[in-house]
């Protein structure tokens, strides 16, 4: 007591000494408090009185609705720390101070039962569960609601839902699970492939098109160290009334994953293992040796002085370069929880391995929750701390790039046993270059946060919420003396080492109310946001070593950095920025008809220029449950329909770099000043005091229904969003500027769409179940300004393609990202080695360069299909997914279908073609649909009934990527569609594969 | 728990305090603490130059011209622009080029620089920080070196915007081309006495006296074209300043301070590698292999086989040739006919002849050809021109042996010779044309020493050194040094000439266009006549 009467006394002179600060120290002052905030914690400790004299009450707690008798329900005093727990019976006995007038009944699982203390000492209490159990809550940042109260468009989906199988990233758990949200792994099953996201469209010219991600309420959550397994659900925040909430990181809208916690009352061992394998599915089909002999007389007759080059084997390249690999992932977790503290720890060991040589990953993730409750249940806290250790060897895809222009009449090895190479040749020998380069890093994440909330008054709660990301990488590197580039470069060995770390710490205050009065029931938040990042990296590189013995492992022994000759060097640089907002929102809800939900939140970035430090980001979203009007049958069609109707405004500023608003001052060329060449600094940009986020303006029209009996749910949403102030680097006024491009908010783009999601129960009974659930979307995106200074922006082309063929895309006013821009394919002038192509005579839709728009690589479509059937132990997924509406330049068609490239190798394909000229056209556009059999699960549990300490046991194989339905004549159409260049089918890739995995999940 | 609460009660966070905090980089307001920080900005100007003098600002004043061209070589065309470098011969550019654009940013981002640099400095206090330099005599030099480069944008772009201030205004107007030439002159009479002398520490590369003195008689010689008016028709001229051209050379030739200059003793001394020993150069272009980079002709010029002679560590990419329209204008006799490579060329040993190595001449011996324009059953175009046409300039001393595909020379802006040829030609225009002695003189003194004591055609007469004779001397003496475009305007042969295949063009192109990308973002910009 005296302890905390000295802390309540220490606060008020701490606030007595505020106003007796000088003027200009007040306003840290303020916010000094506001850091205080957690010390109102031990303030309010004080704040309970003792109490004296007693009577015993005594009774049973029951279930509601079936009258079964429920054990661990907490009994409690109310405003006391007197509490007992009910027995097996459910019946309790408690010594209460004869002036209690209430008693608090709590259960996990339950509503929270107040019950005021009569005459009667006995009591018969049923419990009513809750209606947030974990199917019917939605996470919605800051907080969760009841899915009934949703007036935004917000996909939620559990683990049960998740895709089985082997999962590299967390995000392949929900791909194509959500409406508008397109996950493509471009790589396949890269062990260090990523998967990259996209919600709802492009909108953005120049930031990341990535969904924000929040794990366990820690902004910026990165997902590259969590482990799949330790997910418990993941809501995908789709519109812009719901995204708000998170300012400026929200237009390309939120996912928010949430990770397994204990549940209370429970006590397990779980043992989850898979391993799985990969088989390519269809590599490039290039001349075989046979045929490469064999086309020696063909060439000849147009090449006369042409000698073929026979280095008297026959390689398929490709195998060369691939292994079979066999990848491992074993999950332990334990946890247990009483009522007052629940604990979870998990650790996961991934030994991924992959199908090209020299590629894997191993990673170590370790996981640790807990809550624990205090101050008679007031005080609730919870923890995280995650550390993920990863070691990989780089994938590196050019390998069979160049396996594609590999001679394969060339042996890998000579007779010797070193390795093959050619003089001639300008690439060398991919399978030499792998064996022969090191390329890996090595990366420590270490994850923390801590949140506590306390029950300031029976409807009010105030959180603190602290948490840190922190990632520590090392890279090495080192190419071997021997390596053909290294010898035809002169390297004589070629090291370098790079590390990096990077910081950011969350500090997050809300406050939470809610109340039923009535027919109203309002919740409401407001809050305080700060984080701040950090980032420092340092780099050296050396050549010219002696001897490969000291690989990346001893730079200094190299000579070039003494010379000062090329590619030796040094570099470092350090980085920091802040963000900070404050918050609010209020859900209110009219007899549980009218649904209203509002937010603001104001937010500001220190990478903003000097005039746009703060941005306001409002929301409002309202919602109808016509289905609870009278004058809807009582026994109607639907036993829910909710209308919803949401308008929002987010921000994006990851295009936005440190410092870029900034005048920052970088060396320039050297000058003479005293007889010696000095560094010179000047402006090392042109700064911008107006530069701030991309601002997206969002509506979204929604339904949710779901029929009678259960069998048929869904959503369907319909939304326009508008992105203005796009930022780009656009071309600067020079004069008055010094540098001829600057950074600004400029243009409009617009994003159209519809999404659907339906879930059908087609059969349900003891022995049988078959459930569907039917993703779909369509998104229609437009590119409606770009204008800076005086007028619009001329139309840009970009990505240019090898072989000098210019570039693939044109992006212009009026049209959508990912535009295919080029000429139009007649015929072939065999006589002249030429294309033929239609000209602006021919055809007016040509402009004067003779070229069109001739396809686009961005699907405007997307569906995704998953069947869960079980038939008493048996259980089996199958997932189907597709992607529809778009085109595809297949590069590597336009590059090798090209005979002129017979000193090396070529396609098959390119025998069919009568000309070897490089030339970019419609010729090598297709259409990209395709439907893929992406998953199919079969699965047994065991029955544990009879067997001793094991609780459940499940087997289970699965099969990734099995078909694929579509007419496009490359690899596999399942590429990069995200971001400002979409549809590439790329010259250099990872090999797609069919995965095939065997699993068991057991429970102790 | 209890220290993560400590942690962030004892943060040094602050609520709503957005301000950046630096690295690796700086601000303007963490800079300028030291001497050293100071000059590094104070010579930021003078290392941007470099990158564009003998590369794109080149190209524009003399692949426009007879002087040389850089064509299609056996089909492969000229790196650094492609077709828009064969329109500049041709006299085809665009307001659309985004060479013309490249260089015009180029000069402007100079004028930025220098902006920058005056705004900065006239913050730094010297004293205080003891930087050991005038600031007064800092400022007004960094104001003539600003006006430099109004003069070139003037000289090029005709009717251009002129700033003095980063940013301000962000969108600046057009101004008449008298105008600019009014401001260029002011900013050098107003600013040239506080100019250091010739031989004070540190002033190699930069402006001083006489340099500025230099520039005005360059600008005074151009009077009558740059007050003029540019109409689509041409131009109209302005009014001609014969006389101060004459005096500002004279101030030049007088000038002792330093020791002043003197014309070297061989015609290429202002070109050797070691040039910085030039009596000759007044203002120069400071270039070095490593720090100070884009000098590269021993790159730009020579056949790939030539690294046999010259032992390079690099095959040159043989790009600049000139024919025989300008070729023709250098006597057998006259020394500075040596800086052509042409005829049979040979490795380092002298004997092993050099080979062709492309289309049907591959394998032959490479025999530099710049007699070829209208020769019999040649039809070289700058579309089909061959690997061996044309002749190689090597004004520039190439190091033998070099690794690298860069040079030392520096590259003269103003030297003596001219200011000879520029007062001469002063003198002659005055005189309505024709030489006086004092003009013969002039010219017989600069070029002295590219002939034999006893060659009868080292000495013009009164009645020999015509005008146009006197465009052929300056055509001989400052080839390569990027005046030849300056010189035909001001003689009005560069849009009616024809050489090679270029033909007459429109009298408008005289200055190129302000680009149509400045334009379509700056609105206060306006078209020159013509385009």
């Amino acid at each position: 007591m005296t302890g905390s009467n000295l802390g309540q006394r220490s606060l008020l002179n701490r606030l007595k000494l505020v106003n007796q600060l000088p003027r200009h120290m007040k306003r840290r002052t303020t916010c000094y408090i506001h850091f205080c905030f957690p010390a109102l914690f031990v303030l309010l400790l004080a704040a309970f009185p003792a109490l004296a004299q007693n009577k015993t009450v005594t009774g049973k707690v029951t279930d509601a609705k079936d009258n079964r008798a429920l054990e661990a329900v907490t009994v409690i005093v109310k405003d006391s720390k007197l509490a007992t727990q009910t027995r097996s019976d459910g019946s309790f006995s408690i010594n209460v101070p004869a002036n209690t007038k209430y008693l608090n009944f709590s259960a996990i699982g339950y509503e929270t039962q107040q019950v005021q203390l009569g005459a009667s000492l006995t009591l018969a209490i049923a419990m009513v569960q809750t209606e947030k159990s974990i199917e019917d809550v939605v996470v919605i940042g800051y907080g969760v609601t009841r899915k009934t109260d949703v007036t935004s468009a917000i996909t939620s989906v559990k683990e049960k839902d998740f895709n089985k199988g082997a999962v590299i990233s967390p995000m392949s758990l929900v791909q194509g699970k959500v409406p508008g949200l397109v996950i493509v792994n471009s790589n396949g099953t890269d062990p260090n492939g990523q998967s990259s996201m996209q919600l709802r469209g492009v909108s953005t010219l120049k930031g990341s098109t990535s969904p924000f991600v929040v794990i366990d309420g820690v902004p910026g959550g990165n997902l590259n160290n969590l482990s799949p397994e330790d997910v418990e659900s993941i809501d995908v925040l789709r519109d812009g009334s719901a995204a708000a909430i998170y300012g400026t990181r929200g237009s390309n809208g939120v996912i928010i994953v949430t990770t397994k916690r204990a549940k209370s009352g429970t006590a397990s061992f779980n043992y989850d293992s898979y391993v799985y394998t990969d088989i390519p599915k269809k590599f490039p089909a290039v001349l075989t040796a046979e045929q490469y002999r064999a086309y020696a007389d063909v060439y000849k007759r147009t090449n006369p002085t042409f000698v073929l080059n026979d280095g008297g084997a026959s390689t398929d390249w490709f195998k060369v370069l691939s292994k079979t690999p066999v990848s491992q992932v074993h999950n332990f977790s334990v946890s247990s929880g009483t009522d007052k503290s629940t604990i979870r720890a998990a650790v996961s060991i991934r030994n991924l391995d992959g199908i090209a040589i020299s590629t894997w990953r191993k990673i170590v993730n370790t996981r640790l929750s807990f809550t624990q409750k205090a101050l008679d249940n007031k005080l609730s806290i919870q923890g995280n701390i995650a550390t993920s250790f990863l070691n990989y060897l780089n994938s590196d895809n050019t390998i069979y790039g160049d396996a594609m222009d590999r001679n394969p009449t060339f042996p890998v090895f000579n007779p010797d046993g070193s390795y093959f190479e050619d003089p001639l040749d300008s690439k060398g020998n991919p399978y030499a270059r792998r064996m022969q380069t090191e390329d890996g890093e090595r990366i420590k994440h270490i994850n923390g946060s801590v949140k506590a909330t306390l029950d300031l008054m029976p409807n009010l709660k105030a959180s603190g919420f602290f948490a840190f990301q922190r990632r520590d990488a090392i890279s090495y590197y080192y190419q071997s003396r021997d390596a053909f580039l290294s010898r035809i470069n002169g390297q004589n060995g070629n090291a370098s080492r790079s590390t990096s770390f990077s910081y950011d710490r969350t500090f997050e205050y809300t406050l939470d109310y809610n109340k039923r009065f009535g027919k109203h029931s309002l919740s409401a938040l407001a809050g305080y946001s700060y984080q701040d990042f950090m980032s420092e990296d340092f780099n050296a590189s050396n050549r010219n070593f002696l001897t490969d013995a000291f690989s990346y492992n001893n730079l200094g022994a190299g000579q070039a950095f003494a010379a000062g000759t090329a590619g030796a060097g040094l570099g470092s640089g350090k980085s920091s920025s802040t963000l900070i907002a404050f918050f609010g929102r209020a859900i209110y809800n009219y007899n549980e008809k009218y649904l209203l939900t509002a937010s603001l939140r104001r937010e500001g970035s220190s990478k903003f220029g000097i005039n746009h430090k703060w941005g306001l980001f409002p929301a409002v979203s309202l919602g109808w449950r016509i289905s609870r009007e009278s004058f809807m049958p009582e026994k109607g069609l639907f036993e829910d329909l909710k209308l919803r109707l949401g308008y929002g405004v987010t921000g994006n500023q990851e295009g936005i770099g440190a410092y870029n608003s900034l005048a920052t001052l970088s060396t320039g060329a050297s000058f003479l000043w005293d007889n010696t060449f000095v560094p010179t600094y000047g402006a090392s940009r042109n700064p911008n005091p107006d530069l701030r986020w991309e601002k997206k303006t969002e509506y979204n029209l929604g339904i949710d229904f779901a029929l009678r009996g259960g069998k048929v749910s869904g959503s369907i949403d319909l939304y326009s969003r508008e992105t203005s102030d796009l930022l780009l680097d656009a071309t600067a006024p020079v004069p008055s500027l010094i540098h001829q491009t600057i950074l600004v908010n400029l243009g409009k783009m617009r994003n159209r769409g519809v999404e659907l999601a339906l879930n059908l129960k087609l059969i349900e009974n003891k022995k049988f179940s078959w459930t569907n659930s039917l993703t779909f979307s369509y998104n229609d995106n437009l590119l409606q300004s770009v204008t800076y200074g005086a007028s619009t922006s001329a139309p840009v082309d970009h990505y240019s393609l090898p072989q000098n063929m210019g570039s693939a895309f044109r992006r212009e006013v009026g049209q959508p990202i990912g535009n295919f821009y080029g000429k139009v394919f007649k015929d072939f002038d065999v006589q002249n080695n030429k294309w033929i192509f239609y000209t602006q005579a021919e055809d007016p839709a040509l402009d004067a360069q003779n070229k069109k728009i001739i396809g686009n690589g961005m699907p405007k479509m997307f569906a995704g299909m998953s069947n869960n059937l079980s038939y008493g132990r048996f259980d089996m997924t199958v997932f189907l997914r597709g992607t529809f509406m778009f085109d595809l330049l297949n590069i590597m068609d336009l590059v090798y279908t090209n005979r002129a490239r017979y000193s090396n190798n070529f396609l098959q394909k390119g025998l069919d073609i009568p000309i070897s000229s490089y030339a970019y056209s419609n010729y090598f556009i297709e259409k990209g649909d395709f439907v893929k059999l992406d998953n199919l699960t079969m699965g047994y549990t065991i029955n544990t009934g009879k067997i001793k300490y094991l609780k459940k046991a499940r087997v289970y194989a699965s099969g990734q990527n099995l078909l694929t339905f579509t007419k496009f004549s490359g690899r596999d159409p399942d590429i990069q569609v995200n971001g400002l260049e979409p549809g590439l089918a790329m010259m250099n890739f990872y090999p797609r594969a069919t995965t095939l995995t065997l699993g068991i999940s057991l429970g102790f | 728990m209890a220290s993560v609460f400590i942690g962030c009660l004892c943060s040094s966070l602050s609520c709503t305090k957005l301000d950046e905090t630096v690295y690796s980089s700086i601000t303007a307001g963490s800079f300028f603490k030291t001497r050293e920080e100071v000059i590094a900005n104070y010579i930021r100007p003078f290392s941007h130059i470099v990158g564009s003098y003998e590369y794109r600002i080149w190209h524009l004043n003399t692949l426009t011209t007879d002087e040389t061209s850089m064509p299609y070589k056996d089909g492969t065309p000229p790196a650094d622009g492609g077709d828009q470098i064969v329109g500049l011969h041709w006299h085809t550019w665009t307001k659309d080029d985004s060479e013309i654009k490249n260089t015009f940013d180029a000069l402007y981002r100079g004028v930025g620089y220098t902006n920058a640099t005056i705004e900065n400095m006239e913050g730094v206090d010297f004293d205080k920080l003891r930087v050991g330099l005038d600031k007064q005599s800092v400022l007004a030099e960094l104001k003539i070196y600003r006006a430099w480069y109004y003069f070139m944008i003037m000289d090029m772009f005709g009717n251009v915007p002129i700033v003095e201030k980063v940013g301000e205004p962000l969108y600046p107007p057009t101004s008449e081309r008298k105008d600019v030439f009014a401001y260029v002159e002011k900013q050098i009479l107003d600013n040239m006495d506080k100019l250091a002398d010739k031989g004070t520490p540190n002033t190699y590369g930069h402006i001083t006296k006489a340099a500025a003195w230099a520039l005005l008689a360059k600008l005074y010689l151009n009077a009558e074209i740059y007050t003029g008016k540019l109409t689509a028709n041409g131009l109209q001229p302005g009014t001609a300043r014969w006389d101060d051209c004459i005096k500002y050379c004279d101030k030049v030739l007088n000038y002792t301070g330093g020791g002043g200059y003197q014309l070297d003793a061989n015609w290429n001394d202002p070109f050797k590698i070691k040039n910085e020993l030039s009596k000759e150069n007044i203002f120069v272009v400071v270039y070095d292999t490593t720090y100070a980079t884009e000098m590269r002709w021993n790159y730009k010029n020579l056949h790939p086989e030539h690294q046999k002679t010259y032992g390079f560590g690099f095959a040159p990419v043989n790009r600049a040739m000139t024919h025989n329209n300008f070729y023709k204008l250098f006597g057998n006799t006259d020394k500075r006919q040596q800086q052509w490579l042409v005829g049979p060329q040979f490795a380092a040993d002298g004997v092993t002849p050099l080979k062709c190595l492309t289309g049907a001449q591959k394998g032959k011996p490479l025999v530099l050809d710049p007699l070829f324009v209208n020769a019999p059953g040649d039809t070289a175009t700058m579309l089909t021109a061959k690997e061996f046409h044309g002749a190689r300039n090597i004004k520039y001393e190439l190091q033998k042996g070099s690794k690298i595909s860069q040079m030392s020379n520096d590259a003269p802006v103003f030297r003596l010779a001219d200011i000879y040829l520029m007062k001469a030609e002063a003198l002659m225009r005055k005189n309505g044309g024709a030489a006086n002695t004092e003009a013969v003189n002039m010219v017989n003194t600069m070029r002295a020493r590219c002939f034999s004591t006893t060659d009868p055609l080292a000495k013009y007469t009164t009645s020999t050194l015509t005008l146009n004779e006197l465009l052929n001397e300056r055509a001989r003496e400052v080839a390569w040094e990027g005046w030849r475009r300056n010189d035909l305007i001001r003689f009005n042969k560069f849009t009616s000439g024809t050489w090679w295949d270029k033909k007459p063009s429109e009298a408008w192109r005289i200055v190129f266009p302000i680009p149509s990308v400045s334009i379509s973002i700056n609105p206060n910009l306006k078209q020159n006549p013509g385009y």
